[in-house]
């Protein structure tokens, strides 16, 4: 975990169950969890070979590991 | 003390919103001229009305589900079931219409307005407003301003968005009241 805040375009990694999903930061929703804490919405991208779709959902900031920070 | 988001929707969203109110005030002028940049405001007025208001409902959704998932044990299962609770949420890219919201609250096991109907005989009223809310919002969004569906009319008022934000800011603290007890009744605890 970072702990840092994360912002939009970060490309970030996280564990889904006991899978690592990696994924890019498209919204800061804001300092609004639990304690304060920031939540995001992460999008995971689709593999159009296999028929997957992207798909964007939220996490805690907390919970990500920043692994290219966002070139802006 | 209330979620997130209804602080965010009391502060920096119904901030905005005076900022319309003053630019309204602020033209100046007689005539025709003024009729038209008036209704200009009224119809951004209208459309940044139902935008922060979704943005208040995303933020609470978002908020809630964040303080369901973190009860769960073992931990590994959280991020599972925020991904199922999250993922295509309709308010994420359509209106905060009655049926939208009812459809992401509902992914929570709540029955957001038989809950707020029960809490409220105001709310009745309320989802009406917010529909026809959005009736305006979509036809200025896409300028297809017919009477048809607009009740007979073409020419937005502000006392129409007056009114919307009265029952917007009304289902506002009704939304967290509502979410604030079903969370209690899951978890066991307070969120907010």
């Amino acid at each position: 975990m970072s702990g840092a805040q994360v912002k939009v375009g970060d490309r970030v990694s996280f564990l889904v169950g006991t899978r690592t999903v990696v994924a890019r930061v498209v919204r800061d929703l804001g300092e609004i969890g639990v304690g304060g804490r920031q939540l995001v919405v992460v999008e995971v991208s689709g593999d159009e070979a296999a028929g997957v779709e992207a798909r964007e959902f939220d996490m805690p900031a907390e919970e990500l590991e920043v692994i290219e920070p966002s070139a802006a | 003390m209330p979620s997130h988001a209804r602080r965010r929707w009391s502060g920096d969203r119904l901030a905005a919103l005076d900022e319309i109110e003053g630019a309204h005030r602020a033209v100046g002028g007689a005539g025709r001229g003024r009729r038209f940049a008036t209704q200009q405001i009224n119809q951004a007025y209208a459309v940044l009305l139902s935008s922060q208001f979704q943005g208040f409902c995303r933020d609470l959704h978002a908020e809630a589900v964040d303080h369901l998932v973190v009860h769960l044990t073992p931990p590994p299962l959280r991020s599972v079931v925020r991904e199922q609770l999250t993922v295509g949420l309709k308010l994420s890219h359509g209106n905060p219409n009655p049926g939208n919201l009812g459809a992401d609250f509902g992914r929570l096991g709540l029955d957001l307005w038989p809950l707020l109907s029960a809490a409220s005989p105001l709310t009745t009223s309320r989802q009406a407003k917010l529909k026809d809310l959005n009736t305006w919002r979509n036809a200025i969004a896409h300028q297809d301003l017919n009477p048809v569906k607009l009740g007979g009319r073409t020419e937005l008022r502000l006392r129409d968005v007056r009114t919307w934000r009265s029952a917007c800011n009304g289902l506002a603290f009704a939304f967290d009241a509502v979410v604030r007890a079903h969370l209690i009744a899951l978890v066991g605890a307070a969120p907010w």
